[in-house]
């Protein structure tokens, strides 16, 4: 036991960063976000990059059901790079075109829908998306969006969030002390990260930029 | 006479009896035997499967015989425990070692390779006459060669490995790069690099093809 304890507290730190991306929030998706993040990719240069798509659908090559990010940005930068990309989606449900029920629950998530957009539209940079303001802004927005949402629709997003940590927690497991990125739309990393900061004795979690 | 009679006398005088399918090899045995001193040529066969009808006589010490394919190693048993006065050489021109085992335990003294001197062949009756157990030079090269290669591949063992070894020592067989590899199995390049290296080292090779080759050769992963 006491070996095993010496072995885990030795064994190499995985650091795990979580880049947060908005394509859901763009009816018609900015150019230059993609470039950005095909950018911001290849200069980290991560071991493994998690991502929102089921592992049927990246076995299958089946991009089309999935998000212009990993259709446009990360299957071609897997395609250019040593790093392996790892899908961490347990089903194809991304609520991003979410719509809460008619009444005052949709007119408020409609409101909190624009709200979110002009931020994006403020902090159009990828520094400031992941900046304090905007980390502070979002999750508010968020927070309250789910608020909108009716029981049985939180429940279900809480259940993704968590299977979808699950998963990234295997693959990080699976292989110990390697450098992640997890590229995820920004609506989950609020509950994302407080999941993974669980596991923060052998899970360091770190700005993108410090991965 | 018995051999060991002989090395006391440092007497050379050795009876040989060759048997064997070719009757050029015999002919050219006998004319060879025949120019050795101190060597007498007893007789010769055409057939080993006359080997136990072999006439023996007090003058013959040593049976000559060419290695028959396919080879009938209970024949040359039986005629061993019936004669244990007689040595009994083989010749051949190719041994496995299963052959060399299968010999020796028949009871022979000594397994010759046909590649031999005339030379080395007029010492290897002589030392065969002295009851030492003789091989011919070259085929004591390939048997310590090959036991050493046995023993190796003996040693060796899929089990050794671990699961996450032998799952890339597959792909690595199926003729996928590393990246690919990775990306199979959802890890890191430099974890399958880390794994490589593993396998080489417990598999005592260099590179990723002699693992492939070793790994089919010894039936741990199909070759289909």
């Amino acid at each position: 036991m006491e070996q095993a304890s010496l072995e885990s507290e030795n064994a190499p730190k995985t650091r795990l960063a979580i880049l947060r991306t908005m394509g859901s929030l763009h009816a018609e998706p900015l150019g230059y976000d993609l470039d950005c993040l095909r950018k911001i990719i290849l200069d980290v240069g991560p071991d493994l990059l998690c991502a929102d798509i089921t592992r049927e659908d990246w076995e299958n090559n089946a991009l089309s059901n999935t998000t212009l990010e990993v259709r446009e940005a990360l299957a071609p930068v897997i395609e250019m790079s040593d790093t392996v990309l790892v899908p961490v989606a347990p089903n194809q449900d991304l609520f991003s075109d979410y719509k809460a029920p008619p009444g005052w629950r949709r007119v408020l998530s409609g409101w909190f829908g624009h709200l979110l957009q002009w931020g994006q539209r403020v902090a159009n940079r990828p520094e400031a998306i992941h900046g304090l303001a905007f980390d502070a802004f979002c999750h508010t927005v968020c927070a309250l969006t789910e608020m909108t949402w009716t029981k049985a629709d939180q429940s279900a997003y809480q259940v993704r969030t968590q299977a979808l940590a699950e998963n990234i927690l295997q693959a990080v497991q699976r292989d110990p002390g390697t450098r992640v990125l997890v590229v995820i739309q920004c609506q989950w990393e609020h509950t994302l990260e407080p999941i993974l900061k669980r596991k923060a004795d052998w899970l360091e979690i770190v700005d993108y930029w410090e991965l | 006479m018995k051999g060991s009679e002989i090395g006391e006398k440092h007497s050379l005088n050795v009876s040989i009896w060759t048997g064997g399918p070719h009757v050029l090899f015999n002919q050219a045995v006998g004319a060879l035997l025949a120019g050795l001193p101190g060597i007498e040529l007893a007789g010769t066969s055409e057939d080993a499967s006359l080997l136990p009808r072999i006439q023996t006589g007090a003058n013959m010490d040593i049976v000559l015989v060419m290695l028959p394919q396919p080879v009938d190693f209970e024949v040359i048993t039986d005629f061993c425990q019936q004669h244990p006065e007689l040595r009994v050489l083989l010749l051949s021109l190719d041994w496995t070692l299963s052959q060399v085992q299968a010999a020796l335990q028949a009871g022979v003294i000594g397994c010759l390779s046909a590649d031999m001197s005339a030379e080395d062949l007029g010492n290897a009756l002589r030392q065969a006459a002295r009851g030492e157990i003789t091989l011919s030079r070259e085929l004591q090269k390939s048997l310590i060669m090959m036991l050493a290669e046995e023993r190796r591949t003996d040693k060796l063992s899929f089990e050794d490995l671990s699961l996450r070894e032998r799952e890339v020592l597959m792909l690595v067989c199926e003729g996928l790069s590393n990246k690919q590899i990775a990306q199979r199995l959802y890890l890191s390049v430099r974890t399958v690099e880390n794994h490589l290296s593993n396998i080489y080292t417990k598999l005592e090779v260099e590179s990723r093809t002699e693992a492939a080759v070793l790994a089919l050769q010894q039936g741990w992963i199909p070759a289909n």
